[in-house]
């Protein structure tokens, strides 16, 4: 479960402020964030990943506390627990897929990289229909082929936690409904907790429950935000 | 850690045309100057043994240093003759043994080297295959040229005619290949080895007579009989007529182009240098001395040439700098990822690190192998850019 209360977080030297009064997301659940640019979505969802640590209040993800962690226990929480889709796909270009898609287990110690993760990446590419460009670069892979790699990248390692910020910004209409399915199947079969940023109301039919950023922020109050409120 | 150098790997082989520039300058500037040491090196002590192994010369006068390379390498251009005279001269000094050496033809390339076998004892040189000389228009060859002609005893060489337009009549001789010398790494490995009575016919200052009945020419119409002289492409020395060669002349007067002079000690050299310190025509001179001025030449180059190294070597170690710089610019989205991705700042920097080392690594590797080879051609090269210059 994800629980921030009272979440402010200020970039050095700039007057953006983010403030979340409270905000909670139960465990499995699919939540979209929507938004207007510029209102702190990518910041929220750097909290939520450990990147960015709250100037104030408490963000509980799971059994982890991040605002009593230090830099090296939310990086291994980063490592262990969550799963990132970037807009811009963010993959090594000098990596071919499934090497791209093993890129977690390749960066980090705490991760053992042995047959079986190699046998799962194999899988994962087949399941989104890319098993026969495993070793291509990935320069050579579509816009569409390689945010499927991403999306591969983001569970490879079986997060409890997967966050996507604007993961179809980037995809043409078409493209934009496969990945959004592939991601919310790849989340089902794992059982993780999904969370979308998306400009795109279209798209907002698979999710459990969308949150306007807007009005959690403005609120200035902890306004705990439920599946069951929202429904 | 091998993650990290598979990832270095893997970024240094996406950039190819960057790390081949950058293994490229890094190998040239490392190795140049290595290069250079280790040849100098080889070079210098290769040139010293010889030197020291043959204590005086006697040349025409000219450049010191042609007759000492000449007399020790056959290499430089033969330096003006001098005659067998002189030889005479330095046997009647006591205890010195003159060893006279007329080298200034080729056979096939190589070059032929007229002298005594007092050469072959001087140099130790042993005959590995066949015999030795055994009469005129035999040849011994050094192990070198052998193995780049393949020849061994029985075989023929045929020396190179040193004018084509030579309306004299010195053919090229056909030479009997009678013996192969042992490998001594110098180079006496290169030379083809005469006597020096073979050496003068090949100069034409010596001639064989073919047997009249031999001849069964008709002439043709408008030649006048008895004056037609059949032309052959080239004379050879054979046991049927090896009695009809002579020379014209008297053997003193024959020409060599240098005299080594073996000397059994100090004072017999001094006393042999003083009596020629009066001579304008001839000259004698002493081959360590000689080497060690050639060699102080040499040192001035490879002075210069280390100095251009080491402002390569600044220039190379700022460029891998400034393209690495530039490199981590353009890679902040990069590196990036890989920090949001749970990468830590000390693997980030373990993959930098593995990208210089494979850099230096692939560097090293072909540093090696350029002064490997470079060690086993260098002074050959060496040896041939001074001796022709």
């Amino acid at each position: 479960m994800i629980d921030l209360r009272n979440v402010t977080f200020e970039y050095p030297r700039s007057t953006f402020t983010l403030s979340i009064p409270g905000l909670c997301i139960n465990p499995g659940e699919h939540v979209a964030i929507t938004g207007p640019s510029g209102c702190g979505k990518t910041t929220l969802l750097q909290v939520l990943a450990g990147i960015l640590e709250p100037t104030a209040g408490t963000a509980r993800v799971g059994d982890a506390e991040l605002t009593s962690m230090s830099d090296a226990q939310r990086r291994r929480f980063r490592v262990t627990s969550v799963g990132q889709v970037f807009q811009d796909f963010e993959l090594l270009e000098s990596l071919r897929l499934v090497e791209n898609i093993l890129l977690p287990f390749l960066i980090n110690g705490a991760l053992k990289l042995d047959d079986s993760v190699r046998a799962r990446a194999r899988s994962l590419a087949e399941s989104v229909g890319l098993g026969e460009f495993l070793n291509r670069p990935v320069t050579k892979l579509s816009q569409g082929e390689r945010q499927r790699v991403a999306i591969c990248r983001a569970v490879i390692t079986q997060p409890s936690l997967i966050l996507a910020d604007e993961p179809t910004g980037n995809l043409d209409s078409q493209t934009k409904l496969t990945t959004m399915k592939l991601l919310h199947e790849q989340a089902r079969m794992t059982g993780a907790t999904l969370v979308v940023v998306t400009h795109d109301h279209g798209l907002l039919g698979g999710f459990d429950r969308s949150i306007d950023f807007a009005e959690i922020a403005a609120d200035g109050h902890s306004k705990p935000v439920r599946q069951e409120d929202a429904s | 850690m091998k993650h990290a150098v598979f990832l270095a790997w893997r970024n240094l082989n996406a950039g190819r045309l960057r790390s081949a520039i950058l293994v490229s300058c890094l190998t040239v500037a490392v190795s140049l100057p290595i290069v250079l040491h280790v040849v100098v090196g080889r070079f210098q002590k290769q040139l010293t043994q010889r030197a020291a192994a043959t204590p005086l010369i006697v040349g025409a006068t000219g450049s010191r240093f042609d007759l000492t390379l000449h007399a020790l390498y056959f290499e430089a251009d033969a330096p003006s003759e001098i005659s067998m005279r002189e030889v005479e001269t330095i046997r009647s000094s006591r205890h010195v043994r003159p060893i006279p050496i007329f080298a200034k033809f080729r056979a096939e390339g190589f070059r032929i080297v007229g002298t005594t076998t007092e050469y072959f004892e001087l140099r130790r040189l042993k005959i590995a295959r066949g015999k030795n000389l055994t009469r005129i228009g035999d040849c011994v060859l050094g192990a070198a040229v052998a193995a780049s002609l393949g020849r061994g005893p029985g075989d023929r060489m045929t020396s190179e005619p040193e004018n084509v337009f030579d309306s004299t009549g010195s053919y090229p001789l056909r030479m009997r290949v009678n013996g192969i010398l042992a490998e001594t790494n110098s180079p006496d490995d290169s030379a083809v080895f005469v006597s020096l009575e073979t050496a003068w016919i090949i100069a034409g200052r010596g001639h064989g007579h073919r047997n009249p009945g031999n001849e069964a020419h008709e002439p043709a119409d408008g030649e006048q009989e008895g004056s037609f002289i059949p032309v052959e492409p080239f004379t050879e020395v054979t046991d049927e007529n090896v009695g009809s060669f002579h020379f014209h002349g008297k053997r003193e007067d024959l020409p060599i182009t240098a005299i080594i002079v073996d000397a059994p000690d100090e004072r017999s050299e001094t006393l042999l240098i003083g009596r020629y310190l009066a001579r304008d025509d001839v000259a004698i001179l002493e081959p360590p001395r000689i080497i060690e001025q050639l060699m102080q030449l040499v040192f001035r180059v490879e002075r210069l040439l280390d100095v251009g190294a080491v402002v390569l070597l600044s220039t190379t170690a700022t460029l891998v700098l400034l393209v690495f710089a530039l490199s981590l610019r353009l890679r902040q989205s990069e590196i990036q990822t890989l920090f949001k991705l749970g990468c830590s700042r000390f693997m980030i920097a373990k993959i930098l690190l593995a990208e210089l080392f494979l850099i230096a690594l692939v560097s090293a590797i072909l540093t090696a192998g350029v002064t490997t080879i470079a060690v086993q051609i260098g002074p050959a090269l060496l040896e041939g850019i001074l001796t022709r210059a």
